[in-house]
């Protein structure tokens, strides 16, 4: 891949305009990135969208993902489905999927997956109710990360027990997808998966809230084309 | 050539030194294994066979094997016989040769040639000359061949020397407790090892550890890795791993008299390496990406860390296997989704899970399903996806339809409604989530 660093991501003009706006390409950065759910569809909706970022990313054809999760949350949300990463333009073969037992053998797991240089990214989608990652442990990530150059994607619950150091942080909630217009027998289709995405935390940019869309001509994530329309925020996921 | 061909049976032999220690090399590109004693470890001889085809196959080798009482008939077997696996009954003698011909007795070309002169094409033809005169008639060694293949004259083998072992021991003068001097034991056991291993140009991917306590009990640890090679720091801090996890007992203070270290399934390096070279290498996973497999692999147990396969089915959860990562094939670059009309899930549960629904018309999805208890009304939706039953699996006929939905804040999930006459309710189940 020859695709520079402002690459795929947002346009490097609101790169230039005060880091306002659509500021996906925070995910390109090395570091700890949370993507904060409630639990149930939330989580999905977190895990979802972390995948389509990492779909996003320059190189994400041919990069190796690392994927780590406790067995409960295997039973809980799955794993990830090789026919929808082949979908978005990831190669399910290049996936290692992880599945230690506790909250700690992860946290641990996810330490070393960092210490491997190359890789595309490394994701974590923590227990519902965290019991071990907190300051102390997203500092250990972060400083990983950022010594080698390599990004996380950590899914975790929306109740926050003290404050960590992760670079980013995002809140995702599931946004109703794009309106297709074709009714059938009372039900519209399905459009473009959408989220409702709030940004809490990235260094340097403003805090904002934004519908965003997963495009499949292009292959990335983009602003939702039209950001007017009712969403349910605050769901009772 | 020769050297090449040789070189590649010697490979076949080590690793058939599961089946038997006694193995020779014979004529024309074959091996005899003399099973005689390990028939019984493997559970009879068609399973025996269907191991040694199974090696034969994942190694890329098109082979003939034929089980039967005497070096000489099987060898005729794997030429003759009409089947590529054939097992000649015991005690049967010559009798279910009696059609084949006579080359398959190892003769040279010349005797087959007069044998066929004469109109003797069959070693059943060949057995109803009286002994005598077959050997007056057509010389010793056609007469010598013919008793070999009937068993009714001894034939002695060279059997290839058995593999080296590798392996490195250490006996402490007085019982050890602390961790820490068994951990610097492991670390010691392993730079021998891997000398060891250096020097015979050999690696391995498989290594058990013992600890042998002074009660006379005995732990063992085993342990895989992704790589062939690896230097000895690395593995001694991937056992130190092993240890840890499995936390050896000092329980009622009885310590260890001696730890020992040993190689399995050692290969050879430069066989390894030439398979790199053209491209067609076994172990796929090198450098770091294997090291983290490795260390992953020895803390949390091999089944813990997988890699999707691909196999060939349509239904959702039987189309990628995750298969753990010390036994998946080298991966392919990723092949062009066809556009489907429905798109794919990205995360797909374990087990579908049967959801209660509102009452649906016949080929329509519901109004709202209720799931982990909680109801969900559906919005929009797009279908059906008629997957049929694979019924060559010997699965019921029926079949599946499936659903992308979405409830009116988003969420969308993967369901699918079973058919009869496999799924008579005709119940509703989610399969996957974040559709």
């Amino acid at each position: 891949m020859t695709t520079g660093r402002a690459g795929s991501l947002g346009a490097p003009s609101s790169l230039a305009a005060g880091r306002r706006g659509w500021p996906l390409a925070v995910l390109e950065r090395p570091g700890v990135h949370e993507f904060l759910g409630e639990r149930g569809a939330n989580r999905a909706a977190a895990l979802s969208l972390l995948l389509c970022g990492a779909a996003s990313l320059p190189g994400a054809a041919e990069g190796r993902l690392v994927w780590v999760q406790t067995s409960a949350a295997t039973r809980r949300w799955g794993m990830p489905c090789g026919e929808g990463l082949n979908a978005i333009g990831l190669n399910p073969r290049n996936m290692l999927f992880v599945e230690p037992e506790n909250e700690r053998e992860l946290l641990w797991a996810l330490e070393q997956a960092l210490d491997c240089p190359g890789l595309l990214a490394v994701v974590g989608c923590l227990p519902g109710a965290e019991r071990h990652y907190g300051f102390t442990a997203s500092r250990r990530l972060s400083l990983r990360a950022l010594r080698n150059g390599s990004r996380i994607f950590l899914a975790r619950g929306a109740r926050i027990r003290e404050a960590t150091s992760a670079q980013t942080r995002w809140r995702v909630e599931p946004a109703p997808s794009a309106p297709s217009g074709l009714a059938w027998r009372g039900f519209e289709l399905p459009g473009a998966r959408g989220w409702r995405v709030g940004l809490e935390r990235a260094p340097g940019w403003t805090p904002g809230a934004w519908n965003i869309e997963w495009s499949d001509h292009e292959n990335r994530l983009r602003l939702a084309a039209s950001p007017a329309r009712a969403n349910p925020v605050r769901a009772a996921g | 050539m020769l050297a090449e061909r040789l070189a590649r049976l010697a490979r076949l032999a080590q690793a058939c030194w599961r089946f038997t220690p006694r193995i020779a090399l014979a004529p024309g590109d074959s091996l005899y294994l003399d099973v005689s004693g390990s028939i019984g470890l493997f559970g009879g001889e068609r399973r025996l066979l269907r191991e040694v085809l199974a090696e034969l196959e994942e190694r890329g080798e098109a082979g003939r094997i034929c089980l039967a009482d005497t070096p000489g008939a099987a060898w005729a077997g794997t030429r003759a016989a009409s089947k590529p696996v054939a097992i000649l009954a015991p005690g049967s003698g010559l009798e279910p040769m009696s059609a084949w011909p006579v080359e398959a007795l190892r003769l040279d070309s010349e005797d087959c040639g007069l044998l066929r002169e004469l109109g003797l094409d069959t070693i059943g033809a060949l057995g109803g000359i009286l002994p005598e005169s077959l050997q007056a008639r057509f010389g010793a060694g056609t007469a010598l061949r013919l008793k070999q293949a009937a068993g009714q004259a001894p034939e002695p083998l060279d059997y290839l020397p058995p593999p080296r072992t590798f392996k490195a021991r250490m006996d402490f003068e007085s019982p050890v407790l602390l961790r820490q001097t068994i951990a610097a034991a492991v670390a010691e056991l392993a730079v021998r090892l891997c000398d060891q291993l250096a020097a015979a140009g050999m690696g391995s991917r498989r290594f058990e550890l013992r600890l042998h306590r002074s009660d006379g009990k005995c732990a063992a640890y085993g342990l895989r890795t992704a790589r062939l090679i690896q230097p000895a720091p690395q593995l001694a801090e991937l056992l130190d791993e092993k240890l840890q996890a499995g936390a050896p007992g000092r329980e009622r203070g009885v310590g260890y008299d001696a730890v020992s270290l040993v190689a399995r399934d050692t290969e050879d390096v430069m066989a390894e390496q030439a398979d790199w070279l053209s491209g067609a290498s076994a172990g796929n996973l090198k450098g770091d990406f294997a090291r983290l497999v490795d260390r992953l692999c020895s803390r949390l147990g091999a089944d813990a860390v997988r890699i999707p396969t691909p196999e060939d089915s349509y239904l959702p959860e039987r189309r990628w296997r995750f298969v753990s990562a010390l036994d998946s094939t080298p991966p392919e670059p990723r092949f062009e989704a066809p556009h489907e009309a429905m798109r794919a899930p990205l995360l797909l549960l374990e087990q579908a899970e049967p959801v209660e629904a509102a009452a649906a018309a016949a080929g329509g999805p519901p109004a709202w399903i209720r799931w982990r208890r909680k109801r969900l009304s559906l919005r929009r939706a797009q279908g059906p996806r008629r997957v049929l039953a694979e019924w060559w699996r010997g699965e019921e006929r029926g079949g599946r339809e499936y659903w992308l939905v979405e409830d009116g804040q988003g969420r969308s999930l993967c369901l699918f409604r079973g058919q009869p006459p496999a799924d008579e309710a005709h119940r509703w189940y989610v399969q996957a989530l974040a559709a």
